[in-house]
């Protein structure tokens, strides 16, 4: 019998990889579709036009999703997204987006618990490291 | 070295697909229906004329029978619009602007509250034009 456990983070960390990807090329596709959800504090926090902010925030979602993707800094990227998560559910509040985006989130930050997996690149040069150390 | 491979055609395939559902599909759905708005309100403005049952004058008892969500009409500065095909794709949620179908100076001041003036040109353009509030 295969022992399907060794695949389970590794299953979570591509979806949730995936999410922020799609969210994030969305914004970059279209950002005039998400500069409604932009608060208003952070428009008059930072001096440039909305569209640029989301392509922005657009491209920190994309890059750290790709890193969560490859398991490359796995539990920086993951801590980052959460935070970049629960922040989003501040925003758009109670109500059916915002309870999936929460549990969303704690999805993100169960993978920053359990840290890297078998399959993260993480793992592959910590393991190339000990060889080195033996070696 | 196999495993790295593993990894990297995970990420070449999970990159690729969100890409490909992204750019290609659902969300050009999505980005065109700006465009769309804008060409349905343009053709709304031009049958004023020709159409005084939904062009014209409408007066607040008029306005606030249109107060749910699955017929919302709300009036922002003395222009009546119909946002009620456009309530499901609200980013913050149909919830934000239902309590405020059927509304002219509470739906301006939540609007203005929540977005300033930075989502005017938006709303305007994914509503329909109704009329002008008596």
């Amino acid at each position: 019998m295969m022992n399907f456990k060794k695949y389970s983070p590794l299953l979570l960390r591509v979806g949730i990889s995936m999410v922020f990807l799609w969210f994030g090329f969305s914004q970059i596709k279209n950002p005039s579709n998400w500069t409604g959800m932009m608060p208003e504090y952070i428009q008059s926090a930072i001096s440039l036009p909305p569209n640029t902010l989301i392509y922005i925030n657009g491209a920190f979602e994309i890059m750290f999703a790709v890193l969560l993707l490859i398991g490359f800094f796995t539990r920086t990227a993951s801590l980052l997204l959460t935070l970049h998560l629960f922040h989003i559910v501040t925003i758009v509040g109670y109500g059916a987006v915002g309870a999936r985006d929460f549990a969303l989130a704690l999805a993100t930050f169960s993978i920053f618990l359990r840290g890297r997996d078998e399959f993260c690149l993480d793992e592959l040069l910590a393991e190339k490291r000990n060889k080195k150390k033996k070696g | 070295m196999k495993k790295i491979w593993i990894i990297f055609i995970i990420a070449f395939i999970a990159v690729n697909a969100v890409a490909f559902s992204v750019f290609l599909t659902g969300n050009s759905q999505q980005g065109n229906s700006l465009s769309n708005a804008i060409n349905q309100q343009n053709k709304t403005g031009n049958s004023q004329d020709n159409n005084p049952i939904t062009s014209g004058s409408i007066s607040s008892s008029e306005l606030s029978k249109h107060s749910k969500q699955s017929d919302c009409w709300i009036s922002y500065k003395g222009k009546v619009y119909d946002l009620t095909k456009w309530l499901p794709k609200h980013p913050g949620s149909a919830a934000a602007i239902a309590p405020y179908c059927g509304t002219s100076s509470e739906f301006e001041k939540a609007f203005s509250d929540k977005h300033g003036t930075s989502q005017v040109q938006r709303m305007v353009a994914e509503g329909i034009y109704k009329g002008e509030l008596k």
